[in-house]
């Protein structure tokens, strides 16, 4: 079984922060972490890999080079193989610029399935997923919560997907993109101690766009179809703080506060 | 000897009920919160203690010690429990753990005299409580008052937020009761000084349970005017700039009761809602009247002569509100505990040096940077900071404060992160003349730098463990690097 995992490295949302100028998120020095939705397709593809040592796992993931120590981590972990899609012209892309060098790498590799998660921490759109697929001419089942079944020589995958008022089944023909929610009982295998170090380099593919070769006017903000015109701040005027003491007052105070701000259930 | 000997030799000195044979309490007794991480997730590498005994005199103490010392069994004293550098961490298969929980009665609060007597397992917030309702104060507060004893405190030389004013134990310790390992009782008693020859206090503060076992405690009490508190804060650019305001301040002798300078990751941590991306400074100005308003122009006077380094003043109810949260309660501990069990990640870890006013910006930077530069796991840190607490007349502290996302098995956490990041830490202090450890204690995971810290002074602190313990039974491998113990430390 081949399985590819496309990755996303978003910054630590305790330290995200924008370039208002260029619209842009600021990716560069800023703290890494791997979208949890996408922490979860990892580690349901590692745990296939445990069970069946014989398939392969590789991570794909665009990220700023500043990515690649998660990336040798995720080897480290029991990935056979990770590519780290790195080109400074692809700074600023949206989803479908993104989606597109995603395909194009994709385009070139022989797999039977590609996980990812459906949404990620930064953005959220859910867009990737879809926009990928159809650029490989693949099917796409996002907002899984229990892969049942992936069964490649049969040709198809079952999954469970968990809406807001069903769960549901599907039989998804395989190839195919398969977007995982998040899950957090599926957790990263840790590294092991011997392997903290291990030399991976090996192990790693670095492309930028002389290998893909897409044309400059697909790439960044130039081959984005969303453009920010304008970013406002919304409602976030200085307030002054309310200090209260742990007495009855400050505890019907902050009481009513939450009941007025539908916290509280009736 | 095993360990059914053990239990029937203490048996033999001791009441069933005096003894816990607990195999959860064993498991928790084999660590403190060093190991905190693989403690909640259950894979501690300590072996556990054969028993935790309760001792609810000073002469069973005694006889307790004494039953240890003729049999070769390690001692590990413990009282409240809240040590962090692995002091009451166990690395021998016989070992007691001698708990003060039974010697917990205040004997004699002498207002006349200005001193409390209590026995070493009273818990400090208990004390504080009992004098507050006097008008009094012990003036020693660490986070940990509401669980930390005092036999503990003296033991590991504790240091309290209002350390700038009423000092540390070591200034706060009048006299004392301990006793050594062949079972001999030692009385220190409670004058206002003397020149006896060397002040003996000192060789019972401090000691980490390596020496003797404290059982009684004497210190000083304090009028408390906790209506007179005046707070201060400030928004700095940097470290180095607040730095320079703490000395202004206590070099023209003024002491209030809190002065601390925050970087501003530690600053996040603290003061996310009003610290603006920038480092924190602030005072609490306390005590009588008089001294609450001279203290206040001092600060204020500090600060005018540095008002380029300032960015702006800060409402100082902020900080009050911050401080009137700071401690930490046996639930903060326990919750801590089970986020543990949930979550890859814990509360974080810190260490803590001295140096003097010249030296510690740059120990700052250099340690910062260092960690930054050479801690291979560096791209997992969530956080990295810390701030100065405690100042003196001819310097200040340093607690370095980091936190990292746990990618590694929980028995390797330590080894992986956080040993890497103290060792950057304890040597680059070590390098520049300052001490690798302020007020936490060495307890075992210093222990390699115990020799280099002391010099050629060493040799004192050897003598004195040959001296008083000279079978070795005390708490093996806190302060007194031990090459057997040298497997849990890697």
């Amino acid at each position: 079984m081949r399985i590819l995992c496309l990755l996303k490295l978003v910054p630590d949302v305790d330290q995200l922060e924008y370039d208002r100028e260029r619209n842009v998120l600021i990716r560069e020095n800023v703290r890494l972490v791997l979208n949890p939705e996408d922490a979860t397709a990892a580690a349901t593809a590692l745990g296939i890999k445990r069970d069946a040592p014989d398939s392969t796992i590789e991570a794909v993931s665009m990220a700023p080079r500043g990515a690649m120590p998660h990336l040798e981590d995720l080897v480290r972990r029991g990935f056979d193989h990770a590519t780290l899609i790195s080109d400074p012209r692809y700074a600023g892309s949206d989803t479908w610029a993104t989606s597109r060098v995603l395909a194009r790498t994709l385009e070139t590799r022989d797999f039977d399935c590609v996980f990812c998660g459906t949404h990620t921490l930064d953005g959220g759109t859910g867009q990737v997923p879809a926009q990928v697929a159809e650029a490989l001419g693949l099917p796409v089942m996002v907002g899984i919560s229990t892969l049942v079944e992936l069964d490649p020589r049969a040709g198809q995958a079952v999954v469970d997907v968990d809406g807001e008022t069903a769960l549901m089944r599907f039989s998804v023909a395989l190839p195919a993109v398969l977007g995982f929610q998040y899950d957090p009982a599926r957790k990263l295998p840790p590294i092991r101690y011997e392997d903290l170090n291990r030399e991976v380099s090996g192990q790693i593919t670095v492309l930028g766009n002389n290998e893909l070769g897409m044309d400059e006017s697909e790439l960044g903000l130039k081959g984005s179809l969303t453009q920010v015109r304008r970013v406002g701040v919304d409602g976030r005027e200085a307030k002054e703080p309310v200090l209260l003491r742990d007495d009855q007052e400050g505890l019907d105070k902050v009481y009513r506060w939450l009941d007025q701000k539908g916290f509280l259930e009736r | 000897m095993d360990r059914n000997s053990v239990l029937e030799l203490v048996a033999g000195i001791l009441p069933a009920s005096q003894i816990n044979t607990d195999a959860d309490e064993l498991y928790d007794a084999a660590a403190d919160r060093y190991k905190k991480y693989a403690k909640a997730r259950k894979v501690l590498d300590a072996p556990t203690p054969v028993a935790i005994v309760y001792p609810r005199t000073t002469e069973e103490t005694a006889r307790v010690l004494s039953m240890c010392n003729e049999h070769g069994i390690n001692v590990i004293p413990r009282s409240g429990k809240t040590a962090t550098e692995g002091g009451l961490e166990n690395w021998k298969e016989n070992t007691l753990v001698v708990d003060a929980r039974d010697l917990n009665r205040i004997i004699k609060i002498d207002e006349t005299n200005m001193q409390a007597t209590v026995e070493a397992g009273v818990v400090l917030q208990t004390l504080e409580d009992e004098l507050n309702k006097r008008g009094l104060t012990t003036g020693h507060s660490p986070q940990s008052k509401p669980v930390a004893k005092l036999g503990g405190l003296v033991a590991t030389r504790s240091i309290g937020q209002f350390s700038t004013l009423y000092g540390g134990i070591e200034d706060m310790v009048v006299g004392l009761e301990c006793v050594f390992p062949d079972g001999h009782v030692a009385r220190i008693k409670n004058v206002p000084r003397r020149a006896g020859g060397p002040d003996i206090r000192h060789i019972v503060i401090g000691n980490e349970g390596t020496l003797c076992y404290i059982t009684e405690v004497t210190v000083k009490i304090y009028r408390h005017f906790p209506e007179n508190h005046v707070f201060f804060g400030y928004l700095i650019p940097d470290v180095a700039s607040g730095i320079k305001v703490l000395r202004e301040v206590m070099v023209n002798g003024y002491r209030p009761s809190v002065a601390r300078v925050y970087s501003e990751e530690d600053a996040r941590q603290h003061f996310y809602h009003f610290y603006k991306g920038k480092c924190v400074l602030l005072f609490l100005a306390e005590g009588n009247k008089g001294i609450v308003e001279a203290t206040c122009a001092g600060i204020e006077e500090a600060v005018a002569k540095f008002e380029d380094r300032i960015i702006e003043q800060v409402d100082s109810s902020l900080i009050e509100s911050w401080f009137t949260h700071l401690n930490w309660s046996q639930q903060d501990i326990d919750d801590e505990f089970q986020g543990m069990i949930d979550n890859d990640s814990h509360a974080g870890f810190t260490t803590e040096v001295s140096a003097d006013w010249e030296t510690i910006p740059t120990l700052y930077d250099n340690v910062i940077k260092r960690i930054r530069e050479e801690f291979p796991r560096a791209h997992d840190l969530t956080m990295l900071g810390g701030h100065s607490s405690h100042s003196y007349i001819n310097g200040t502290n340093m607690y370095f404060v980091y936190n990292y996302a746990i990618h590694c098995a929980p028995e390797d956490e330590m080894r992986v992160y956080h040993h890497p990041i103290q060792r950057i830490i304890v040597e680059e202090t070590l390098k520049l003349g300052g001490s690798m450890c302020h007020h936490h204690g060495i307890g075992k995971y210093r222990n390699e730098w115990t020799q280099e810290e002391h010099g050629s002074a060493y040799i004192m602190l050897e003598k004195l463990k040959e001296a008083f313990d000279p079978n070795g039974i005390m708490n093996f491998g806190t302060l007194f690097y031990q090459e057997e113990g040298a497997r849990f430390q890697k």
